[in-house]
């Protein structure tokens, strides 16, 4: 599956990104993430299945629901998850959002 | 406390994000993320060609050899790195308004590259000339930033205004007009209207206050400008930007339009520097390197010290933070800090949180105005090392030692409170441990 990891400057989200990455390959998905700054949320939603926000854009939340549409589920990560990065965490969630 | 947070999570920062997104705030900021790299190389330019040692004051042995070198290299470079400062940094007024052009029309999903050359043309019509209707580039360097703001804003809004109504577009009902001769004029009318536009407002200017619209710029901004630069100003900058913080919230909306100002400041600290003042006679405190290496060093917050209180804590949870948290630390970023001990909504940090940060700016403010360490006149980015981007500020060795003490001093004032987070976080282990 593919995730857009959205937030601020995309520095800090590609952390987690790689992390994600790896927690995919070890239970056997395969999992292509890309974090992007917010300001290139729109350019970057194709073939997306689910869209993450860093928590420190959250309150952007309604503006990238608008922007990603209805077909597309769209998550803010916990701020603990983020901050510990526990990408186990995270992509339990995301799984449960896609179903 | 739970009152207060659910009030200011259901009220005032949906503001401050609402201010974060307006499109003429988020114009400035991708601009100025943007030109970070020009920024950084033309810094990098300019500390190269410019030995901060004068060789013949020293005594002979490596070092005056050294030195020595480098005078000859600096003589060898002078011309072409000069040039590349001259036009990255010299002239970041030009940038800033195509850039700002650029990204205003991107809002506007407009696709055409048209209004960002026209924004940019407006700006030189109004910024680019001297009273008497000459060329000139006096304004291609920070000087023009104000009025790149205020003119490629005006020529955008005005460009989508016209050409949304469909100013000038030829429909004659019936007949076979070419599409592509109908989007011709549809663009050439509103363009030429724009320009008309901004040639009246710079011949405006010149007649009623006798100069051009930079310098009636540089002057209403002035008082923002100086209040932004004084230990007060400074002090409560940093106290809001850490407030948003705390809350978990990006502070870009104070820091964009900040930027406006120090990167002047920067400009005009650096052809001073040039000019060959003194580094601790330089115009400014203000500027970039002093927000972004001595006060927000490790990231917003001072952070760098609190990544490695985390690094040797007891508990085992602020341990996994220090080691997530220390390698972005160096390069100043804090997201795992900020999130991971966190900090964001910690009653028991929310002290030293909000006030570490504002006191490197007092601390570095008083020893700048001291002369213990010069001011800064280049830039290495925000993503460098603090002490080390602290050194190639201003090329002194104090100002590394500097830097370095204040890592010290962030440590000490985190210190207390950390103590007692981590009492409470140990407290929760030991919990969770025999429940387990």
């Amino acid at each position: 599956m593919k995730l857009l990891l959205v937030c601020y400057a995309g520095m800090s989200t590609s952390m987690l990104a790689q992390r994600l990455e790896d927690e995919g390959a070890a239970r056997g998905i395969e999992v292509e993430v890309e974090a992007v700054p917010m300001t290139e949320l729109e350019a970057n939603l194709e073939g997306v299945d689910a869209v993450l926000l860093g928590p420190q854009v959250r309150f952007a939340e309604k503006d990238a629901r608008a922007a990603v549409g209805d077909d597309v589920p769209l998550m803010v990560i916990a701020p603990q998850d983020f901050g510990m990065m526990r990408a186990d965490n995270v992509l339990d969630q995301v799984s449960s959002l896609i179903g | 406390m739970d009152k207060i947070t659910g009030f200011i999570e259901g009220h005032i920062a949906p503001v401050a994000n609402g201010l974060a997104k307006n499109r003429y705030i988020k114009a400035i900021q991708n601009t100025f993320m943007t030109l970070i790299p020009f920024f950084t190389i033309g810094s990098f330019a300019l500390i190269i060609i410019e030995p901060p040692v004068d060789y013949t004051t020293l005594e002979a042995g490596p070092l005056q050899a050294f030195f020595q070198g480098w005078a000859g290299l600096a003589e060898v470079l002078a011309a072409p790195l000069g040039a590349i400062n001259t036009f990255t940094m010299g002239i970041m007024g030009l940038w800033a308004a195509i850039g700002l052009s650029y990204f205003l029309s991107r809002h506007y999903k407009m696709s055409s590259f048209l209004p960002t050359f026209l924004g940019a043309a407006c700006w030189l019509i109004t910024s680019g000339v001297d009273v008497e209707g000459s060329f000139v580039t006096d304004h291609f360097d920070s000087t023009g930033l104000f009025s790149a703001i205020l003119v490629t804003i005006l020529a955008v809004e005005l460009y989508r205004f016209l050409t949304s109504r469909r100013v000038g577009a030829i429909e004659i009902a019936g007949a076979a007009v070419p599409p592509a001769i109908t989007d011709a004029f549809a663009s050439l009318v509103p363009c030429a209207i724009v320009l008309v536009c901004a040639g009246a407002l710079s011949q405006v200017v010149i007649a009623v206050a006798g100069v051009t619209l930079p310098e009636v710029m540089t002057v209403v901004m002035a008082p923002i400008v100086s209040l932004a630069g004084t230990p007060v100003g400074i002090f409560l900058l940093g106290l809001i930007v850490m407030l948003f913080w705390w809350f978990g919230i990006h502070d870009s909306v104070i820091t964009s339009p900040l930027d406006v100002i120090s990167y002047a400041n920067l400009d005009a600290n650096m052809t001073a520097h040039m000019a060959g003042v003194a580094s601790t006679q330089l115009p400014h405190v203000l500027t970039p390197p002093f927000w972004w290496t001595f006060m927000a060093i490790g990231g917003s917050g001072a952070t760098f010290a609190l990544a490695l209180l985390c690094l040797v804590s007891r508990s085992k949870q602020l341990r996994t933070v220090g080691r997530l948290g220390i390698v972005p630390a160096f390069f100043n970023i804090n997201e795992p800090i900020i999130f991971g001990m966190p900090l964001m909504y910690n009653p028991t940090m929310f002290i030293p949180f909000l006030l570490v940060m504002p006191i490197n700016g007092l601390l570095t403010y008083g020893a700048m105005a001291l002369g213990i360490i010069g001011k800064t006149y280049a830039y290495a980015g925000w993503n460098m090392f603090a002490p080390i981007g602290a050194l190639l500020s201003n090329m002194e060795i104090a100002s590394l030692i500097f830097c370095l003490a204040l890592i010290v001093i962030d440590a000490l004032l985190y210190l207390p409170f950390f103590k007692v987070y981590e009492k409470q976080k140990l407290e929760e282990e030991a919990q969770a441990a025999t429940v387990e």
